[in-house]
């Protein structure tokens, strides 16, 4: 069943993003007094730097000619929002202990929707634990330098055992903030995860946590980054991690 | 810009590397009790081919926190066993002791060995629990037990072993002392060498009412009390769940399942 799921979850990426090719042109629908910012979108990255950086690649070419205005619209990133209204970035990480597939669209305002999957996949394919988890990113800060995503979400934890599969509900909280050098982003997060073990009595959930700091950097709709990460657990050892990203602004 | 760029991507380098040096691994440490029981200078139950549960009775001789001797001990028909050492590494438990109503008291100690059980390391471990009761037959009250294995079922998860509770001697018209079953964790786990090793719970059962008391992590405990009705001068056991794992995957020598807990109960207060 779990594995069902993944499939499920890994197909819907790729047709999310298929899905998402059409409303790229269209203009944002939304309230007259939303910020340029939640229009742009990816559409803005040439506005961090020179024009003439981006080589005439007509993907990256502004909306429109207010220079201004560029210079408000967010770069797209993977590890913190926003995403412009409409708009999707797919990424895929590689890394220890866990790695993963997201997709996150933007639906303006700042409120991105996520879906992620996991496995452990340098570790043990997906034999060993798998993990599904739909959430919410609100970045209330998304056109300037600095960059502050909060982010819920909630899914399923397919632990497997010999001879045992089990699907536990998790819920999650992560707090992300970034900076923009240049074609940079630099940013630390940190993010508080429980898992529901239904065996336990009282208090069901089982905490662990995440303290990471990662850079990103951006060429063209292309975004790569690196992340090393501190997965903190009540009364067991702390053990480092890393991921290595790619993703891809449509 | 390209100063900036150049700078984005030696500081990308860096941290890549520095980051694919580390896939951590992390293995469950896992310490047992390694129970030893000695009559004279020879193991108890050296030489058997099944597992047994010996019974000791005699007076307790309290030598330390972490041995109890019984010397001239005698077995439920009277026979001479002889002079009983019973001793464990507290290691695991810090603060783990014989209780001292044990010193000079009537006691009687139920002590089981596997001559075939094999430690977590594929080490021989073969006395894998003991209990310790005051009082003589047929009014015994049970003061402290001490069990591991690496006993597991068909489908590699940690079960309790042949324990000493639930046979030779306890008497179930009158029980006090909790039982005690595994349940598989899924939650918690260790990314080892050779597979996830999962944090197991242990359940705590109050067998006189037949009533779930608490499920335990590893590394907690709870009080429970037992039998009140028949002997409401007993206090409550404080239980431990020292350590409870089951592996999916396993390298050579290791054990697929473990588990480790602890019950004792303090002295009766003064009157």
């Amino acid at each position: 069943v779990s594995r069902l799921v993944l499939a499920l979850a890994l197909a819907a990426l790729p047709a999310a993003a298929l899905a998402q090719g059409a409303p790229r042109g269209e203009p944002e629908a939304g309230p007259p007094a939303a910020p340029a910012a939640e229009n742009a979108g990816e559409e803005g990255e040439s506005g961090q730097s020179p024009a003439g950086d981006e080589g005439g690649d007509d993907d990256d070419a502004p909306l429109d000619d207010d220079e201004f205005e560029q210079d408000e619209r967010p770069l797209p990133a993977i590890a913190t929002g926003p995403i412009a209204r409409g708009r999707l970035v797919v990424s895929g990480d590689v890394g220890w202990l866990r790695s993963g597939l997201r997709g996150a669209v933007g639906f303006g305002r700042g409120v991105d929707l996520l879906l992620r999957v996991e496995s452990m996949l340098l570790y043990d394919g997906i034999d060993a634990q798998n993990s599904v988890e739909l959430g919410l990113r609100y970045s209330p800060l998304g056109a300037g330098r600095v960059r502050v995503t909060g982010e819920v979400s909630a899914g399923q934890l397919f632990a497997q055992n010999e001879g045992f599969t089990g699907a536990l509900t998790t819920v999650r909280g992560e707090l992300a903030l970034g900076v923009l050098v240049g074609p940079t982003t630099v940013y630390a997060r940190g993010a508080l995860r429980g898992v529901r073990e239904e065996a336990l009595v009282g208090n069901p959930w089982v905490r662990d946590g995440e303290l990471g700091l990662g850079v990103e950097g951006r060429l063209r709709r292309l975004v790569g980054g690196v992340e090393w990460y501190r997965w903190t657990r009540p009364d067991l050892e702390t053990l480092d991690q890393w991921r290595l990203r790619v993703g891809f602004a449509l | 810009v390209s100063a900036s760029r150049c700078s984005s991507a030696t500081a990308l380098a860096v941290v890549a590397v520095a980051a694919l040096a580390a896939c951590e691994e992390r293995d469950v440490e896992t310490r047992p009790f390694r129970i030893a029981v000695t009559v004279g200078d020879r193991p108890l139950g050296e030489g058997i081919a099944a597992t047994t549960a010996f019974v000791l009775n005699g007076v307790g001789d309290r030598r330390s926190d972490v041995a109890l001797a019984v010397p001239g001990a005698v077995a439920d028909d009277g026979g001479l066993v002889g002079d009983v050492l019973v001793a464990f590494d507290p290691s695991a438990a810090p603060g783990l002791a014989f209780p001292p109503q044990l010193h000079g008291a009537q006691v009687r100690v139920v002590v089981v060995v596997d001559p075939a059980h094999l430690g977590p390391r594929g080490e021989p471990l073969p006395v894998v629990g003991f209990r310790v009761a005051l009082g003589a037959a047929p009014d015994f009250r049970q003061q402290l037990l001490l069990s591991e294995g690496t006993y597991a079922d068909a489908n590699g998860l940690g079960v309790v072993g042949p324990a000493p509770f639930g046979i030779a001697g306890i008497d179930r018209t009158r029980p006090d002392v909790p039982e005690f079953l595994l349940e598989d964790g899924a939650s918690t786990f260790e990314p080892a060498e050779c597979g996830l090793v999962y944090y197991d719970l242990l359940d705590v059962v109050d067998d006189v009412e037949g009533i779930r008391g608490d499920v335990l992590r590893t590394g907690e405990r709870l009080e429970m009390s037992i039998g009140e009705a028949a002997a409401p001068e007993e206090p409550p056991w404080t239980v431990l769940h020292v350590l409870s794992w089951h592996r999916d995957g396993r390298c050579t020598g290791q054990a697929q399942a473990w588990n480790q807990f602890a019950a004792w109960r303090p002295p009766r207060p003064s009157p």
